[in-house]
């Protein structure tokens, strides 16, 4: 319902203030403009907003299942950050076109580390630990490549990398619609899985659950996801990690079934909020900002409770 | 259906801990694994239960090699109840039973004969260890294959639900299922009606007179 409200206001309200009454109203050239502005900016814009956010939101419910760990998500567990190096390394190298392809790779190298070292990861500090390096790795490989940057290239990476729902037109909102229906309809076709995997491995394989579909199935939606997500709207902090347990606070269900729809709803319309602010801001606000306040104390309560449970 | 264990060696990585040996142990009966610490029982529960490759030797139910099945074709002939339940699963006792092919008042008796009927919408977080453990045999008991293996299931268990569940094993037995359990309660294990064999694992590996005394059991240990 929130979410309604929310893609509502985006659609209605804008910088444009007169397009809503135009586009229903008026006819000729501005009634054509402002249906324009409305589908074409502003609802598409919803439609990418919510999308990433649903689907970042859902990896991080994947991620947190897989390793037993509250902090799991794709920007904490560096799989964003793979994702930037690639960006980096096609926006920097000056063949922006490859983006995308720059974050798949990249992100599925950090995935393919975090398959082989993913049993290891049973205390949240190392999994925190392990994801804070590794963005210390990429940013200083960054940091090299902008030297060697033009200075277009420079600025379009750092506008890249403060997050935008802004670029949602020319198939990146319906790329990321895709990825995110991909990892919506996994997660729901394999709901008893990942119930019987908060179990524990043993017991789960005891039940009949393969380790390796599950292991395979988490990292290749979780790397689609955050790979499409990150090249359209840049690296995206904290919806992935945040979002499952401001569901979980708010609902006494924990079966994959009972989490999905919530989480996807709840994650549509957390970056939905964030974009509406920095919207409100005219835009002048970085997304990751706004973000990173509205979802950081999230972290930390969760990071101060005593007990956690998937 | 037989347990077949051939030439079986069992361990982590190149070191062998667990014993080395053939056995058979025909079904409908309880077979113990008895031992000090560290001795290999829970690696050769679980290597038993398909859930550790061996490293060398087969395990075989009936004409399965339980380490060539498919997860989901092992999950119909043996369940397994691990030595530690499952401390951080948000879903409730009910969701836990909900997870196995049964009707909702099969998985209610299951709950009342192994645990209490009240736990049903607690969640496994905000029970005991104890009873947690109770919720996981009540669910390996759902999963009704012809063996049930035991990973230490009276650890966490008071005095009273210990009886209990030797109560079930027995009737499980009487009713043809194979059952392997580790313990180290040997004063509940001695003259229980449906026991097997009585394996103590240590440097070597040595099948006990069932109907010995425990300090004959004890003293190979």
């Amino acid at each position: 319902m929130g979410w309604g409200v929310f893609a509502f206001l985006h659609v209605r309200f804008g910088s444009v203030a007169s397009v809503w009454e135009q586009a229903w109203s008026g006819s000729g050239e501005a009634a054509a403009m402002g249906r324009t502005i409305l589908w074409e900016l502003r609802a598409l814009r919803v439609v990418l907003a919510s999308a990433a956010g649903a689907g970042l939101a859902v990896s991080g419910l994947l991620l947190q299942t897989w390793f037993h760990n509250p902090l799991a998500g794709p920007s904490v567990l560096g799989i964003s950050s793979g994702a930037t190096l690639g960006v980096a390394m096609a926006i920097l190298g000056g063949t922006a076109s490859f983006a995308l392809f720059g974050a798949l790779i990249g992100s599925g190298v950090v995935l393919a580390v975090l398959w082989m070292v993913s049993r290891r990861f049973q205390s949240p500090v190392t999994l925190l630990v392990f994801g804070m390096m590794l963005g210390y790795v990429v940013g200083a490989l960054v940091n090299v490549l902008q030297v060697e940057a033009s200075k277009e290239a420079l600025q379009a990476f750092v506008f890249w990398g403060m997050g935008s729902f802004s670029r949602a037109q020319g198939g990146w909102a319906f790329g990321v619609v895709a990825a995110t229906l991909l990892g919506v309809g996994w997660a729901w076709f394999r709901a008893k899985s990942l119930d019987a995997w908060t179990l524990g491995p043993l017991t789960a394989s005891s039940m009949g659950v393969s380790e390796g579909a599950i292991r395979t199935g988490v990292v290749l939606v979780t790397g689609a996801i955050a790979s499409v997500v990150t090249a359209a709207c840049g690296p995206i902090a904290f919806v992935g990690v945040a979002t499952p347990h401001l569901v979980r606070m708010a609902q006494r269900g924990r079966t994959h079934r009972a989490l999905l729809p919530n989480v996807v709803a709840a994650g549509a319309t957390l970056a939905l909020l964030a974009d509406g602010l920095v919207r409100l801001s005219g835009g002048s606000w970085p997304l990751n900002a706004v973000l990173s306040i509205l979802a950081g104390p999230v972290i930390v309560y969760v990071l101060l409770k005593k007990t956690w449970t998937p | 259906m037989n347990l077949t264990l051939s030439g079986l060696v069992c361990g982590y990585g190149r070191r062998p801990v667990g014993p080395v040996g053939n056995r058979i142990w025909s079904d409908a009966g309880l077979h113990a694994l008895i031992g000090a610490n560290g001795a290999g029982k829970s690696t050769l529960i679980r290597t038993l239960a398909g859930l550790q490759p061996p490293l060398a030797g087969t395990v075989h139910l009936g004409a399965h090699d339980v380490h060539r099945m498919r997860p989901a074709e092992r999950a119909q002939l043996v369940s397994f109840v691990a030595s530690t339940p499952p401390s951080a699963s948000g879903l409730t006792a009910g969701e836990v039973l909900q997870l196995m092919d049964a009707s909702d008042a099969e998985r209610n008796r299951a709950l009342e004969q192994f645990g209490e009927a009240g736990w049903w919408s607690v969640r496994l977080s905000e029970l005991s260890d104890g009873q947690r453990q109770r919720v996981m045999l009540a669910r390996a008991f759902l999963q009704n294959t012809p063996w049930l293996l035991l990973d230490e299931p009276t650890a966490f268990l008071d005095a009273a639900s210990r009886t209990r569940l030797f109560g079930h094993l027995n009737e499980l037995a009487a009713r043809g299922k194979g059952i392997v359990i580790t313990t180290h309660d040997l004063h509940l294990l001695h003259g229980q009606p449906a026991l097997r064999s009585v394996n103590a694992l240590g440097v070597q590996w040595l099948e006990l007179p069932t109907e010995a005394s425990i300090s004959d059991w004890e003293s190979v240990l």
